[in-house]
């Protein structure tokens, strides 16, 4: 049996762990694109991950994590996975890497 | 002298996004060459400039402007020196139809442009808007076009004639490139360069052997110049079509630096101060690359296949990534230019084609051409260590450009596919982790002890 944690969820290349909650007044805001917060987008033309803007603010943590705030219940989609239902709360969210000996690589869906 | 502007209109700064599309789409345009407006345009070009109107010889793509110019450059030189022709025939083409084909007129011609229209540009603009034109409108279609394309574009024309390849031509070249050259190169010779040539020889050769031996030597040199640059063009082309790079204007690539100072045109009326570069910019929006010289000059079809991916690299999976009517083609894997059979034949890469390749990139490329469930299924990968979290493999016998042996984990993806199977992902981690559960937790280092409970 795979000895799992709660608060560590991941939809395809996009993995999430719920956090404490941030201070984000110093943080930078990421605008929302047609009614939706993207997490990242995938390799395919139009495919994301993403959840509905009106529920949810979306802020770069740092260079490789964002953060997103949801203020109320909201489901991360894509259109090649399941969605996943995140509750209200702050998430980091990180992105895939696979190793290369000239530095981490990003993984897309 | 006008006011200097010194700020920007909120109604002119709208505009930035406009002039970024409209030039990136110049810029990757892939429509037929407009030639009656390209060779306006040259001619503009070259009055600008103060120059004589060019013969103007069109090529199906930026190599075979080069290689075409190169040609015609080591047949007038051989013509020249009496290499293939009698020392007669040699006197009489003069040294200013050599300078014809061998001097660049580009430096002149930008010159002529540079020295009027970036100092007028800069003297009527302040230096906050210049740049923030330059930061919205010229970086941003330069992104697409001079980076990806360009850039791509010219790697390629040098890779096709460098190293290996360059004491052949036609071997370094496709037969159907070959072809088109060669067909050009007699069409143009025919049509424009050898007409004026011709000239001057048969007038030399009427004088010196008389009128009535002037069909069968007219055949005779022609026939042996042909030999000649089929036999001895390959050894000095490469270090001719490289210099022909560097005396290119770059037509449809040029399209980003255009793109700056046709805003300042359009939306600030500075119309008399960037006059210079009409030539410039109606061949922008018309053709592709220009191989200007005194009395020549070769310009290049727009490419008709370009394939990019979602960041604006060139990339393709099934074909070129980039192609010209003369079948000349470029293959590129998100942006990694790559040779052909990469692409086009996978299933020929071997597990010891990809570890013999020395370019880490393209080694990557291979890689994933060959396929990562193909690659981990080698007899010679061992799965190492297998959990509840997947599968670790290791091959020792392929390493990386810093030695170390390839170990890859495989996953099983948490969503189903249509028809109910599960697929498996495979992702490269770092040789030195021992279990699958550290393989796949590396894969997200910056939460400690990945493990999610919920996945899809």
């Amino acid at each position: 049996m795979k000895k799992t944690n709660n608060h560590h969820m991941r939809q395809g290349d996009v993995g999430i762990c719920k956090t404490k909650s941030r201070n984000v007044a110093q943080l930078t805001r990421i605008n929302a694109v047609n009614g939706r917060n993207i997490l990242a987008y995938g390799e395919a033309a139009g495919h994301h991950h993403s959840v509905v803007a009106d529920k949810t603010e979306l802020y770069q943590l740092n260079a490789q994590t964002m953060l997103l705030r949801v203020l109320d219940e909201v489901e991360l989609e894509h259109q090649e996975h399941a969605f996943i239902v995140l509750a209200p709360g702050d998430y980091e969210v990180h992105i895939q890497v696979e190793y290369d000996p000239e530095g981490e690589r990003r993984v897309q869906d | 002298m006008a006011k200097k502007i010194e700020s920007l209109t909120p109604e002119q700064i709208a505009k930035f996004p406009d002039y970024v599309r409209e030039w990136t789409d110049i810029g990757l345009s892939t429509q037929p060459a407009d030639r009656p407006a390209a060779e306006e345009a040259i001619r503009l070009m070259y009055k600008t400039a103060g120059l004589q109107p060019p013969v103007i010889v069109w090529a199906g793509s930026p190599l075979g402007n080069v290689l075409t110019c190169a040609i015609v450059k080591k047949m007038f030189a051989e013509v020249k020196t009496g290499a293939s022709v009698g020392a007669s025939v040699s006197d009489s083409v003069s040294d200013s139809v050599w300078a014809s084909v061998s001097n660049s007129v580009w430096a002149s011609v930008w010159a002529s442009v540079r020295a009027s229209v970036g100092a007028s540009v800069s003297d009527s603009v302040g230096a906050s808007v210049r740049d923030s034109v330059w930061a919205s409108v010229r970086a941003s279609v330069s992104d697409s076009v001079w980076a990806s394309v360009r850039a791509s574009v010219r790697d390629s024309v040098w890779a096709s004639v460098s190293d290996s390849v360059s004491d052949s031509v036609s071997d370094s070249v496709s037969d159907s490139v070959w072809a088109s050259v060669r067909a050009s190169v007699r069409a143009s010779v025919s049509d424009s360069v050898w007409a004026s040539v011709w000239a001057s020889v048969r007038a030399s050769v009427r004088a010196s052997v008389g009128a009535s031996v002037g069909a069968s030597v007219r055949a005779s040199v022609r026939d042996s110049v042909w030999d000649s640059v089929g036999a001895s063009v390959r050894a000095s082309v490469r270090d001719s079509v490289w210099d022909s790079v560097g005396a290119s204007a770059y037509g449809q690539h040029d399209a980003n630096w255009l793109a700056f100072y046709r805003y300042f045109h359009d939306e600030c009326g500075l119309v008399a101060e960037t006059g210079k570069l009409q030539g410039l910019w109606q061949l922008c929006r018309t053709a592709g690359w220009v191989l200007p010289y005194e009395k020549f000059c070769w310009v290049s079809e727009r490419h008709n296949v370009l394939n990019r991916d979602e960041r604006g690299r060139l990339h393709c999976t099934t074909g070129p990534a980039l192609a010209y009517p003369d079948g000349w083609s470029i293959y590129a894997w998100h942006g990694v230019l790559v040779p052909e059979n990469i692409i086009m034949q996978p299933e020929t890469i071997t597990a010891a084609d990809i570890a013999g390749e020395p370019n880490a990139e393209i080694r990557r490329v291979m890689l994933e051409m060959f396929g990562r469930e193909r690659f981990v299924d080698l007899p010679e990968c061992i799965k190492v260590h297998t959990d509840d979290w997947g599968s670790l493999y290791r091959n020792d016998a392929i390493r990386d450009i810093n030695g170390d042996p390839y170990c890859f984990v495989k996953v099983l993806n948490s969503t189903p596919e249509p028809d109910g199977t599960y697929k498996d992902y495979i992702l490269r981690v770092n040789p030195n982790i021992k279990t699958a559960y550290e393989a796949v937790a590396s894969t997200f280092p910056r939460i400690p002890e990945f493990a999610p409970a919920k996945e899809s």
